[in-house]
């Protein structure tokens, strides 16, 4: 069965937005697009300069004429245009008993300028929202919507506020919601960085579900805007639905595809960029040299990796205010970590078919051996004996080591490269950042992790992983973001073990 | 807003313009090029004429679009976006046909490729009949390519000629048949001979067998270059035609030569329509067509090209065509 999705949406007849973007999205995601037009319009990069309605009961022909043959589970709707068209839109829903919809809202631009009738909205809210499996607003069309179910206003700071305006729509009778926050660049920080003043970091997805929300946070690209992301965004999402994924999934899927056209997007006319909705077919989601930011900055690995930056144990280690029990645990379980990748590359080189394939697992033993020395010398500084360390194995360790074990079998040298990235971003992004100054509690350690010839086998590391990144298939590189995000899940682990009062690892 | 050539921004992204009409279920019209020059990874833009209410079973309705209302499209498109490609599909009345033929000229199209839309793939009738002659006189003259099947131009022929020409009994009748239609504009002439069958003797047969075998042709003016395949009894999909078009235009705004387009669009038509699952109902057999249609580095294959007072049909030669597609 192949996936299917229908859009009803206006043309816009310029490729860059309406039925005609989301049909190259659906095709870039092979799923089968059909299209129920609403609306004519003439546009282009410059802008929108015509609008011809059609008839209500014609954009019914178009639908009932898809749906009454082809099997479809999936709807899209975007720009509806007026109350008779959303009403026939509705009566459609009910009658085909569309599984899921996806409401891109286009009740208003990302100023928050009005961009539908009051009647209208009425009616949108209480007809369409209600139907929608997902609903796909900027933040100013969020902050209408709420106000208009709710009567509430949020303004919006921080991330958090984006959150409260999220988790405020579940609770009036939205079944799911990503914000999109169209034109808020935030800082490293998650206050606004306009106010702040602070340099742009972060363009903002935020998932909201019953359930919780999800932190979809997307690099900031200064130089990059482009007409149509709301299209792409929620066409992409109605897409990964269509072939079966779950919503959190298809989201994330949908972000790190938008994320993509957004950066390939080029300029084809004298006014917005024009986005690369072909970017997805064929090609791997990276350029050659840049792999490991690509599952660095994906977003099913960034929220993750920014729950261990902002976790209270590495706070303190960048403050010099982390007490020295915690941080001998730590020691600790890296120490039996290393351990187990050490074990890892030996069973590999155990099952090698070849003499060189042996000596790389052999190199890698020898790497681990030698900084383990090194380690245990530390540890000594930190009132640790080796004694202490190595006469037990914490629980933690103990799945870690078959987490490894497991990694090493079913994908070999890269699975173990890509499980020890967390120990790469750590040193990268956290250690490296440290001024081990006078009163700093941990120098020698600080200093260890800085030294580069204590750390060449990270760049040995970091320049495998990235040269043998362009044979490898997208499934593959799928399934190693899974392992990825396995290994931060150890990592977290790490540091909540450490932290933990109740917790003995020695 | 006046046109301003010179304005127009300078890029490298191929792109292509297709002034169709609109086919909701997504196998036909506008809908079906994009999906073509999507997976060309061609910037495709549309124009449409016509919206039709239309599926695997058949056409129930046609909302034309007022003449005007296409001059905006199409002023919108090419007074902003630089394209030299346009693929003309589905014109549902003759009141159109100035407006495109005046906007190919102000616009300075090169390449033209026009997949004429008399009757659908089912049979119904898709234009008015002045349509016809309007096309020949105002857009003929325009086109680079011209491609269509062998009943369809057979009919667009009849009634340009306003008398019916000699019925087609034989190949050479066939070749015959483009060679009107390269006299009235076209540079280059595509049939694609699915619906007809040819025995031994090169007759079209009423009556296929297992030896029968068909040809997709193209006639430059002075060479016919020959595509012999056996003849496939199975029903064409909806959106080969469509599709057909869509990507000779792709492959003309990557750049690649006219002869040498038609041929990959030809060969990844045929490459797609080897991998539809026959036992597919009919939405899905176009499903699979659009899923399996690429850019011509997926395809390889020579050219091959016969001199049409010199042919005769050779039973190797079709497993020669045969075994350029990738299996």
């Amino acid at each position: 069965m192949i996936s299917t999705c229908i859009t009803v949406a206006g043309s816009d007849c310029s490729g860059g937005a309406g039925v005609q973007a989301d049909l190259k999205v659906f095709t870039a995601h092979s799923v089968y697009g059909m299209s129920a037009v609403t609306a004519i319009t003439s546009q282009n990069t410059i802008g929108v300069n015509g609008v011809h309605l059609i008839p209500a009961s014609y954009v019914e022909q178009q639908i009932s004429a898809c749906l009454l043959d082809v099997h479809c589970e999936v709807m899209k709707t975007g720009m509806l245009f007026n109350q008779q068209i959303l009403k026939v839109i509705v009566e459609s829903i009910d009658r085909f008993k569309i599984k899921k919809v996806v409401v891109d809202p286009l009740i208003a631009t990302r100023k928050g300028a009005l961009l539908v009738m009051p009647d209208y909205l009425e009616l949108f809210v209480k007809e369409l929202i209600p139907r929608a499996e997902v609903l796909i607003p900027n933040i100013a069309e969020a902050l209408i919507i709420l106000k208009h179910m709710t009567n509430e206003f949020v303004e919006i700071h921080h991330l958090e506020d984006v959150k409260a305006v999220g988790k405020k729509l579940i609770k009036a009778g939205c079944k799911n919601v990503v914000i999109r926050c169209d034109d808020i660049p935030f800082a490293s920080d998650f206050f606004c960085s306009r106010e702040t003043n602070m340099p742009p970091t972060w363009y903002l997805y935020v998932l909201c579900t019953s359930e919780g929300e999800v932190l979809l946070p997307q690099k900031w690209l200064a130089s990059k805007t482009a007409r149509g992301t709301s299209c792409a965004l929620s066409s992409a999402v109605a897409s990964n639905l269509a072939i079966g994924l779950d919503l959190v999934t298809a989201t994330q899927n949908a972000v790190s595809y938008t994320q993509r056209a957004l950066e390939m997007s080029f300029h084809l006319g004298r006014g917005a960029n024009s986005l690369d909705y072909a970017s997805a077919l064929t090609r791997l989601p990276y350029e050659k040299g840049e792999f490991i930011n690509f599952v660095r900055y994906h977003p099913s690995i960034t929220p993750k990796w920014l729950s261990i930056v902002n976790h209270p144990f590495v706070e303190q280690l960048k403050a010099g205010t982390l007490s020295r029990l915690p941080f001998q645990k730590y020691l600790v379980l890296k120490y039996h970590m290393l351990i187990n990748n050490a074990q890892a590359a030996g069973m590999m080189a155990f099952s090698s078919s070849s003499i060189s394939a042996i000596e790389h697992s052999a190199k890698i033993i020898q790497a681990i051996k030698e900084e383990n020395v090194t380690h245990l010398r530390i540890c000594e500084q930190y009132g640790l004996s080796a004694s202490q360390i190595t006469k037990s194995k914490p629980e933690i360790v103990k799945s870690h080591s078959l987490f490894i074990h497991d990694t090493a079998q079913q994908d070999g040298l890269r699975g173990i490269q890509i499980a020890m990235l967390p120990f790469v971003f750590m040193i990268q992004e956290v250690v490296s950042q440290i001024s081990a100054s006078d009163g700093y509690p941990y120098v020698a350690w600080v200093e260890h992790c800085k030294d580069k010839s204590a750390t060449s086998h990270i760049e040995t590391l970091l320049e495998s992983l990235e040269t043998n990144s362009q044979i490898i298939s997208l499934s593959k590189v799928q399934h190693l973001l899974g392992i990825l995000e396995k290994s931060l899940d150890f990592e977290r682990l790490v540091l909540d073990t450490s932290s933990s009062n109740e917790s003995s690892v020695f | 807003m006046e046109a301003n050539q010179s304005h127009n921004a300078k890029t490298n992204h191929p792109t292509c313009l297709t002034i169709a009409g609109s086919d909701c279920s997504g196998a036909a019209g506008i809908q079906a090029d994009l999906k073509v020059m999507t997976a060309h990874q061609v910037y495709g833009m549309s124009v449409l004429t016509a919206l039709t209410c239309q599926n695997s079973h058949g056409i129930t309705g046609i909302y034309p679009l007022h003449p005007s209302l296409i001059q905006r499209q199409i002023d919108a498109c090419l007074s902003d976006i630089q394209c030299r490609v346009v693929k003309i599909g589905m014109l549902p009345d003759p009141k159109s046909i100035p407006v495109i033929s005046q906007a190919l000229t102000k616009y300075k199209i090169t390449d033209v490729v026009m997949d004429s839309v008399i009757i659908s793939s089912m049979g119904n009738v898709m234009c008015e009949t002045p349509t016809i002659p309007a096309t020949i006189q105002h857009l003929f003259p325009h086109l680079l390519v011209y491609a269509s099947n062998v009943m369809e131009a057979f009919i667009l022929v009849e009634k340009t000629l306003k008398k019916s020409p000699p019925p087609l009994k034989s190949f050479p009748d066939i070749q015959n048949l483009m060679s009107i239609i390269h006299r009235l504009g076209p540079k280059f002439v595509v049939l694609r001979g699915h619906h007809v069958a040819f025995d031994k003797n090169m007759m079209i047969t009423e009556k296929p067998d297992s030896k029968s075998w068909t040809a997709d042709l193209i006639y430059d003016g002075k060479e016919f270059y020959i595509f012999e395949k056996p003849y496939n009894t199975t029903k064409s999909i909806h959106g080969e035609s469509c599709s057909l078009t869509a990507a000779i235009a792709s492959n003309l705004a990557c750049n690649i030569p006219p002869l040498q387009a038609i041929h990959e669009a030809l060969y990844s038509i045929e490459w797609a329509i080897q991998r539809v699952h026959k036992k597919s109902s009919d939405p899905y057999k176009s499903a699979q067509l659009f899923t399996a249609l690429g850019h011509s580095s997926k395809f390889s294959g020579s050219l091959i090209s016969l001199k049409s007072e010199n042919y005769i049909p050779q039973a190797d030669l079709t497993s020669v065509l045969l075994s350029h597609i990738p299996s």
